[in-house]
């Protein structure tokens, strides 16, 4: 069995501490936007949205890929991007309906989770439990289609965030 | 530099003139950074005896050196500025710091590429700045202008949902002299005034956003103090109630520290205990990086104010003055906090002179005659009607607009006889040392009147602790032996401990804490101690330092803002502990007197002063004027801002 991110916005305080626990892990500074994963919180501090990479079982950004830089890892499900393949086009981040698939501020290329490897520092800094990584069992699975039934819906909310 | 940016923007309201300029980084040496060096600026800028509205006014914001970093509670930024709060009679006003957390305004601010902002001058209209990194834009605020705090924050919250925004109310505009500046949504740069000196600007707002990285100078060990950390504040045992109620845990704790007298106990909890805090509490927000979060969103579900909501922190403040003002409805006093919150006014103080004024009425002692015919009866209406008068500075609200020291010159009435809490400076304190006991937080509220609003919260400000708790906590904070030695030497006026000394120590710390930006609720439960901060600070500046050096900067920060006040003229006199403390509490639980810590023993107003005297020895000041000598200043290597001191 697969270990998989699973979120929890009903736990999530905003503290964006997964947020600078990635960008540190990945770039070696706290850079909010230098994250894989990113949280925006509503003004009326509903449930923050946690946007990151879910790491379909169908990646959209995979087949997007004209170069094939985005592969499926079988074995424990992480959907990797090779930097060293991407030509920059941006297909991948145009092809992902949950945002998981973020622009470098700087180089304008693709930036995404790769699960660090099978110990997500985002998950290892979150005091609240929102974010957790865990085996997908049966039992999980409806948790995590739900949660990313949320981001879904409150990411596309944010498209239209101006005239909210 | 590591961590810090040591640039400042300086913004000129009146000629519109922007500058980035930047900032030695051997002032880190001496004043650690942030709100440290914001204090080396302020004796540059402040000019002396100017009045705290005046234009040329600056208020100075700086960001804590960890802030936006993952270390724990690291998320803290200070304004510096003239209090608009009359002080005195004859007209001083106090230099003070406020301090608040937030999720954006202090990462944001330094992301842009900043550690401090100064603003001066006054804009012709209405008008809020906008920083988007190197983009300082100043621009027309005529549609915010009269709009609630809340909604204009959602304004810019729609356009990014990450801007830092600081904004006032109405109270800000009308520069009412307690009016807050609100730090995203939910936290304040409260008590000081902040809301009115930005109203006096014109200045409806500022909002920041920025795109930089913080570098660290050695990452691993960062990580590891961070690490260590967090596990420490993850295995709290206090933690879970946290995550339900925010600040407004603890109330076991709260309903004998902060009564205010006037209910029996038991009335109270049925009316604003945990069960009502928990049936209202709809979310709990975490500051940046912070692992605890203590800022509530509320809800009112039923009745009259049924489905309205606030963000902040509404639980002790409506408990302490609904009791105070005799409401009798939790529901109605959330709703009080939420239009006080809206026109960002102090509500602690706005409540107080309420109660005050409200009551000597009752008692005929203020007639229709003072208050320009309005009749002040006590009732929820005309308490809600006085802060709408306040906040608009209508009639009679004009007067309470300027506080007590108004109240005072205007009707030669002494606030020294208000009831709860205790004066000083012309601020009303939030927690009355009768009930709280004489902790050091307490002592701290007669030498700079704000500390609530300042971080210099330690473990000493929960009771229960044993003289050993207190003692190693000392230690761990840094302050040298034969400190240690003095501070845990009893005697008759403080048993077991000198609050007095206790007291030089804890305000060094909390410039320390400041000037890192690192929050005080880790260090009011020994979560976080002077080693801990030491650490992290040399791992990510680079700069090797040990606690006890950073308590020599934090003393240096204190002398320094010290010396500005002595200049606008406040010397020992000004550091009166309040007449209110010493008159015991006659309550329905029996008769509450000021006692110490371990309640051994009844304070009188010698035993204080004597524990004051301590206090300017320990600091090695003039102990008859409570102030600096010429020796501890050249030892500091601090100016002397021209005066000639003994």
């Amino acid at each position: 069995m697969t270990k998989a991110l699973l979120m929890d916005p009903t736990k999530c305080r905003g503290c964006r501490r997964c947020e600078l626990a990635c960008s540190f892990a990945k770039e070696g500074e706290f850079d909010y936007q230098l994250s894989r994963i990113h949280v925006v919180i509503p003004s009326d501090f509903t449930y923050p949205v946690q946007i990151v990479c879910q790491h379909c079982d169908v990646p959209l950004c995979l087949f997007a890929c004209p170069v094939n830089a985005i592969t499926k890892n079988n074995e424990n499900g992480a959907v990797i991007l090779d930097a060293e393949k991407c030509i920059g086009c941006l297909s991948c981040y145009i092809a992902c309906p949950l945002g998981g698939i973020s622009l470098h501020p700087v180089k304008k290329l693709p930036i995404k989770c790769d699960l660090c490897g099978g110990d997500p520092q985002c998950v290892a800094e979150c005091p609240y439990e929102a974010l957790v990584f865990v085996e997908l069992t049966e039992s999980l699975y409806p948790k995590k289609l739900e949660s990313v039934e949320f981001t879904f819906k409150e990411f596309g909310k944010l498209l239209f965030a101006r005239g909210a | 530099m590591f961590v810090a940016n040591n640039k400042l923007l300086f913004i000129d309201l009146s000629t519109e003139k922007i500058k980035v300029q930047n900032i030695d980084e051997d002032l880190m040496k001496k004043y650690i950074g942030g709100p440290g060096i914001g204090w080396k600026l302020a004796s540059e800028y402040i000019r002396p005896h100017l009045d705290p509205l005046h234009p040329e006014s600056p208020i100075i914001i700086s960001v804590g050196v960890l802030v936006g970093t993952l270390f724990p509670g690291s998320s803290k930024i200070s304004a510096i500025h003239k209090s608009p709060v009359l002080a005195t009679k004859d007209g001083k006003h106090f230099i003070d710091e406020s301090t608040s957390g937030g999720r954006y305004f202090g990462p944001m601010l330094k992301a842009a590429g900043y550690d401090h902002l100064i603003i001066t001058g006054k804009a012709e209209r209405p008008v809020y700045i906008r920083i988007n990194d190197e983009e300082v834009v100043i621009s027309n605020a005529g549609d915010l202008w009269e709009r609630g705090v809340e909604e204009v924050t959602d304004r810019f919250w729609k356009e990014k949902p990450n801007y830092g925004v600081i904004a006032i109310g109405k109270a800000g505009e009308k520069k009412v002299s307690y009016a807050m500046a609100v730090v995203d949504k939910t936290h304040s740069l409260g008590r000081a005034g902040l809301g009115a000196v930005m109203g006096s600007k014109n200045l409806k707002a500022i909002v920041v956003w920025g795109s930089k990285g913080i570098k660290i100078a050695d990452p691993d060990r960062f990580k590891e103090i961070s690490n260590k950390i967090k596990k420490r504040v993850l295995a709290w045992p206090f933690r879970e109630q946290w995550l339900k109620l925010g600040m407004g845990a603890g109330w076991s704790t709260f309903k004998h520290t902060q009564y205010p007298g006037k209910w029996p106990k038991d009335k109270w909890e049925r009316l604003y205990g945990e069960e009502k805090r928990l049936e209202r509490a709809d979310r709990i927000i975490a500051c940046a990086s912070c692992l605890i979060g203590c800022r509530i969103k509320w809800k009112i579900k039923e009745g009259e104010y049924a489905g309205e909501v606030g963000y902040g922190s509404p639980f002790g403040k409506s408990a302490t003055s609904g009791q105070l003002l005799d409401v009798e409805d939790i529901d109605k006093m959330l709703h009080m906090v939420i239009v006080a919150n809206a026109y960002g006014i102090d509500f602690y103080t706005a409540t107080r002179l309420i109660d005050y004024v409200t009551t000597l009425y009752q008692q005929g002692r203020l007639t229709e005659k003072e208050t320009g015919g309005l009749k002040l009866e006590r009732t929820y209406e005309t308490y809600m009607k006085l802060l709408e008068m306040i906040a608009n500075r209508e009639g009679f609200g004009e007067v309470l607009a300027d506080g007590w020291v108004r109240l005072e010159r205007d009707f030669n009435l002494d606030p020294q006889e208000y009831w709860y809490g205790g004066i000083c400076k012309g601020v009303d304190f939030i927690y009355d040392a009768r009930a709280s006991r004489f902790h050091p937080l307490m002592m701290t509220f007669f030498t700079r009147p704000r500390p609530h609003h300042g971080g210099s919260h330690t473990i000493t400000n929960t009771l229960g602790r044993t003289l050993d708790e207190i003692k190693e906590n000392a230690i761990r904070m840094g302050i040298p032996s034969d400190a240690i030695t003095r501070i845990f030497t009893d005697t008759p006026y403080s048993p077991k401990f000198n609050v007095g000394r206790y007291t030089k120590w804890m305000e060094d710390f909390m410039r320390v804490k400041n000037a890192t930006g690192v929050c005080s609720m880790y260090t009011m439960f020994g979560l976080i101690d002077g080693i801990d901060i030491a650490e992290a600070y040399s791992a990510a500046t680079g700069l090797k330092i040990d606690a006890t050096e950073l308590l020599r900067c934090g003393e240096r920060i204190s002398n320094l803002a010290k010396l500005l006040n002595v200049r606008e003229g406040f010397t020992r006199t000004e550091d009166a502990p309040p007449e209110t403390w010493f008159r015991p509490m006659d309550s329905p639980e029996g008769r509450i007197e000021l006692m110490d810590y371990f309640g051994i023993k009844v304070l009188t107003k010698a035993d204080v002063l004597k524990i004051l005297g301590d206090y300017y020895e320990e600091r090695g000041w003039d102990k008859k004027l409570g102030i600096p000598t010429r020796q501890k200043v050249m030892e500091l290597e601090l100016p002397d801002l021209g005066m000639s001191l003994i």
